[in-house]
């Protein structure tokens, strides 16, 4: 209480000094310069300016964001230095129902010290050749740079002033206003700044006509002026009110859902904030692949919820130490599933909801839920894979002990390619060193064993994320991870991509778009018939692996996904059906071949 | 069953009302335009300007989109006389519906659009005679000696002639006065349909839609004074220069409408997720939903029903922490929501929501509709013991004073009657459609066989 009264005391000195300077600096300019004020549009400007600070919200450190700076700037073109300085007097004003005593201070701090700024801003604008007078384009141009000086020069020194004055009165370290509060307002400013800049330059063309010595043009016109640059404020407020309800809402979003999650995840007491590290962990793998800043909200958004599925299996299964039955796991491997199909019935966020399904799947296609493999699952499955195993390691869970960091990495190395995408763990764990979370050079005892085979065709996207990814992989990187030892340098050498033009996208076995029409379902029998497919299987050598799908080119999938994908694992499921078929076609006919005395073989080809 | 066929008969009635009223404004306009002064060129420039700015809309929660068309009709009717007005409203409307493809189920927007004719007509007629107001409130021409005869130097005037007051500020009260009546008819005309739609009583509409399209509307009137201000001036880039500041507004206020549903829907989903543990599927969503009509119905405003809706999301989402007894739960639920910015007065709202009695007749207005709203939504929609609502509001209505609010249960009980009889006039309307179409699918599987005996043949 003491403390606060010494503030209100030494911030009432400061202010009743500031506005007596002021002052003085209005009355002598005005004496001395050759233009006077022109009091009935500055009247019009400082109500107006009242009404802008009026309609601002309180910032959380104090300080309130409002767009006086539109206000400000058109009274510094339309008006004189002095009377500029007068309106700027009222920045502290506000039309308030409750005025309290204690609030005198820092109204007149508030109005002393804007005042001066702009005082000074005004005689840097007009010493840097900016023009208030001439409505012309070369006049405009000339007077954009000095403009933009002169506004980020007041936004400065309002800063430093409010800064100073939150200190005073209650203590608030300059560092954290300046930093949370002034530093995002700056675009914000600059944006309002030029265009009460604009406004000022009409409004001194239209209503200068009803001041001075001699009255030139009409009256009406002159009014006109002022309903102009009235209506044209209360544009920009309405802009500046949605502006800022929507970072309001933005940040309390994030705020919000991180704790509710949290709270949801006290039904396992050792889950313990576990998505919010999840969130986290992508996060920085996100930036790391330079994603865009809205792909990595929607990013943030599926960390955050990836675990959602899971308020549908029973706690009894969940918490169980020791065995589980195979019908429990496959509850528990349901929770996707589940997870997805709730994210998918809201239109507002079924683009995250693939990235929740699919982030059980593993690399080499072992995974659960559709069994997808390589980079046909979303990139944003991917990465919430990883940062969920690497979460989950580093803590203890009923049925094991914790792992340390180091081993942890470990583990996603030796299961890149089998159930982490390779290149999104080189490039994780370069993340996690650069930010200071796994030591240095500690990979180097773990060698890198990626089992060539199961990474399969490298991707040729080139949607954002994917590109930079292939990039990377280019560029055959070592590990990235400090010392990287000789060995692994070698070692990625020789994973190197091959260039370009040798790279061919893979033939698919069985064309995605299979069966649309009748004709083509039919050709499409027939070729099967006569055993193409079979060929082409049998041509690459690969039994294990029954058709190749296409890579991957999104994050999250939007709007219609949903049918897209349904369709894709469809075709895929027609298209496993199918190999199988074929495969024991061919092994029955291999077989009968056997059996059979050769004259039979002829026969059949003969045939068909 | 019959309140159902009239509220179908009412919205028919609605549209045929207003087809009418749009047919007799356009006739009537057609005779007045003087078609043969008129300049085609800036005609057909006027219709294109409104036919390009009416394609973007700003969205609300409910009620119609706010069209960014509206500020060129507004600076139109100041610019140009009322009918021809009415016509470059309703070429451009034509214009614009083709620019953006018709789509099946739009047709609820050409009653819509038909109001919106008669709306402009009126206050076309409105503004013609109010900016002719005389400065004494008569229609007289000024008194001779007021009017000055301009010199060859330009006009001169004193500071003190009342003419020249009057026509300084004859344009910006005829315009506010304008923007006004506009804003007026279009809420009404919408919270009429809105009324008819949902059973609901139109006055409330009206209310809850002024409050939700102000500051929208207001920009909208905004830039439409600037355009017409600016015509002599900036002759037809004063159309594109002030819809960038439109064009700015309608960006951030969906974004708003977008970030709120997102934010709403995500809070949703994760109270809904342990609902379904519960044995209580859907719950939440259903007492949020029922529970914002009902805050709505009771004339609650806009930023009142959305803290309502976030509370009865998580109403009972302190039964995570609590297991099955549910003690305290209203408590744990608002000692989370309390710490959510901007969430805080859901958190009041959650605290109080099982109080009854003294202390529940002192709880805010939002935690008594929850309560209500989510006993009555446990009675109907989950457990064996289910009943229906009619049963479930009587035995409600037991505990009136008590536990549950009664002017809350009135209102709930509007709203429910309502929502039941809107429910019921579609389902029969589909059984009938599928009546049909099975007749007809029957016809199209037998042409088709027909067709591939055919084919066979060939």
């Amino acid at each position: 209480m003491d403390g606060e009264n010494r503030g209100e005391g030494r911030l009432a000195g400061v202010s009743v000094l500031a506005f007596t300077a002021s002052l003085a600096v209005i009355a002598i300019s005005s004496l001395v310069g050759d233009r006077p004020i022109h009091w009935l549009p500055a009247v019009f400007l400082a109500m107006a300016l009242v009404a802008a600070e009026s309609m601002g919200e309180e910032m959380p450190d104090g300080g309130r964001s409002t767009y006086g700076m539109a206000v400000l700037f058109s009274a510094m073109a339309a008006l004189s230095l002095p009377g500029a300085m007068a309106v700027a007097l009222f920045s502290g004003v506000r039309v308030n129902p409750r005025p309290h005593r204690r609030d005198w201070p820092k109204i007149i701090y508030d109005g002393a010290t804007s005042s001066l700024s702009m005082g000074i801003c005004s005689f840097a604008y007009h010493l840097l050749g900016g023009t208030s007078t001439v409505f012309t384009l070369g006049g405009a141009a000339k007077s954009i740079g000095p403009l933009l000086a002169s506004i980020i020069l007041y936004w400065g020194l309002n800063t430093a002033s409010v800064a100073l004055g939150l200190y005073l009165l209650k203590g608030v370290k300059p560092r954290d206003f300046v930093l949370r509060g002034a530093v995002p307002l700056l675009p914000a400013q600059v944006v309002f700044g030029l265009a009460g800049w604009g406004l000022g330059i009409v409004f001194a063309q239209n209503a200068f006509h009803l001041v001075g010595s001699e009255v030139v043009g009409t009256v009406a016109e002159a009014l006109r002026g002022f309903f102009a640059v009235a209506v044209a404020l209360v544009l920009l407020g309405v802009i500046w009110h949605f502006s800022g309800k929507n970072v309001g809402l933005l940040e309390t979003y994030d705020e919000s859902l991180r704790l509710l999650v949290d709270y949801l995840e006290k039904r396992e007491p050792y889950l313990n904030d576990h998505s919010g590290r999840v969130m986290n962990y992508a996060l920085l793998l996100g930036r790391k692949l330079n994603l865009p800043l809205y792909e990595l909200r929607k990013l943030g958004h599926a960390a955050l919820l990836h675990d959602i599925g899971r308020a549908a299996v029973p706690l009894e299964v969940l918490a169980r130490e020791g065995v589980i039955t195979d019908d429990e796991f496959e509850e528990v491997k349901r929770h996707p599933l589940v997870g997805a199909s709730w994210l998918e019935e809201v239109e507002y966020l079924s683009d995250i909801a693939d990235a929740v399904r699919h982030h059980h799947e593993y690399y080499d296609g072992g995974g659960y839920v559709d069994h997808l493999r390589g980079e046909t699952i979303p990139l944003g499955a991917r990465i919430l894979a990883l940062a969920d195993a690497y979460e989950a390691m580093l803590k203890d869970r009923p049925y094991r002990e914790r792992k340390g960091r180091e081993e942890a990495a470990a583990e996603l190395l030796q299961n890149a390619g089998k159930q982490f995408d390779p290149r999104l763990v080189e490039l994780f764990l370069e993340a996690l060193v650069e930010s200071g979370l796994l030591p240095a050079g500690v990979v180097v005892e773990f060698p890198v064993e990626v089992p060539r085979e199961a990474v399969s065709a490298p991707s040729t996207g080139r949607m954002e994320g994917g590109e930079v990814i292939s990039r990377e992989w280019e560029r055959g990187r070592p590990m990235g991870l400090g010392e990287a030892s000789r060995e692994a340098e070698d070692e990625a050498e020789q994973r190197k991509v091959p260039p370009r033009e040798e790279r061919r996208e893979p033939e698919p076995a069985y064309p995605a778009e299979t069966a649309r029409t009748a004709e083509s379902f039919e050709a499409g029998v027939r070729s099967a018939g006569r055993g193409e497919g079979a060929r082409g299987i049998r041509g690459k050598g690969e039994i294990g692996a029954p058709y190749e799908e296409k890579p991957s080119r999104r994050l999250f999938t939007f709007g219609s996904g949903r049918r897209k994908r349904e369709e894709m694992i469809r075709q895929r499921r027609e298209a496993r059906e199918k190999w199988k078929q074929q495969v024991l076609k061919e092994l029955s006919e291999e077989w009968q071949e056997r059996e059979s005395p050769p004259g039979g073989g002829e026969e059949d080809e003969g045939g068909g | 069953m019959r309140a159902a066929d009239n509220r179908e008969r009412r919205i028919l009635l609605l549209g045929w009302i207003s087809g009418i009223l749009c047919l007799l404004t356009l006739v009537i306009a057609f005779f007045k335009v003087r078609w043969s002064d008129l300049d085609p060129a800036r005609f057909m420039a006027l219709v294109a300007v409104f036919a390009t700015l009416e394609v973007f809309r700003i969205d609300f929660p409910w009620g119609r989109p706010l069209r960014l068309g509206m500020a060129v009709v507004l600076s139109v009717i100041v610019l140009r006389p009322a009918a021809e007005a009415v016509w470059i409203f309703a070429l451009g409307t034509l214009l614009s519906h083709m620019l953006s493809r018709w789509r099946r189920g739009r047709e609820g927007e050409l009653v819509h659009l038909a109001q919106r004719a008669l709306v402009v007509g009126i206050s076309g007629v409105f503004f013609s005679y109010i900016s002719r107001l005389g400065w004494d409130f008569s229609w007289n021409p000024y008194p001779p000696q007021y009017v000055l005869q301009p010199t060859p130097e330009g006009v001169y005037y004193t500071y003190y002639n009342p003419v020249v007051l009057h026509r300084a500020l004859a344009f910006p009260l005829a315009f506010v006065a304008l923007a006004i009546l506009f804003y007026l008819g279009e809420a009404v005309t919408s919270s009429l349909e809105m009324a008819v739609r949902t059973q609901g009583d139109w006055r409330v509409w009206v209310r809850q839609q002024l409050r939700q399209t102000f500051p929208a509307y207001l920009a909208v009137a905004s830039a439409a004074a600037l355009m017409a201000l600016y015509f002599p001036r900036l002759p037809w880039a004063n159309f594109f220069v002030f819809a960038l500041p439109l064009l700015l507004v309608r960006m951030v206020s969906n974004r708003y409408r977008e970030l709120d549903e997102r934010f709403f829907q995500t809070v949703r989903v994760l109270g809904e997720a342990f609902d379904r543990a519960r044995g209580l599927e859907g719950h939440s969503s259903r007492v949020s939903n029922l529970s914002a009509e009902v805050a709505r119905e009771m004339g609650c405003s806009p930023e009142e029903i959305r803290m309502i809706r976030y509370a009865a999301a998580l109403h009972d989402i302190g039964y995570v922490e609590t297991g099955r007894d549910g003690e305290g739960h209203a408590e744990r639920a608002a000692a989370l929501i309390e710490n959510m910015p901007g969430l805080k007065p859901a958190a009041e709202v959650v605290r109080y929501h099982h109080s009854s009695g003294g202390e529940g007749a002192r709880a805010p207005l939002g935690s008594r509709i929850i309560r209500a709203v989510s006993d009555f939504d446990l009675a109907t929609a989950s457990g064996k013991e289910r009943v229906s609502w009619r049963e479930a509001l009587r035995e409600m209505d037991l505990e009136r004073g008590e536990a549950y609010d009664s002017r809350v249960l009135r209102f709930l009980r509007q709203v429910v009657e309502a929502q039941s009889r809107a429910r019921r006039a579609p389902e029969r309307e589909i059984r009938q459609r599928a009546k049909v179409l099975e007749e007809e699918e029957l016809a199209d599987s037998l042409e088709r066989l027909f067709h591939r005996d055919e084919g066979g043949e060939e």
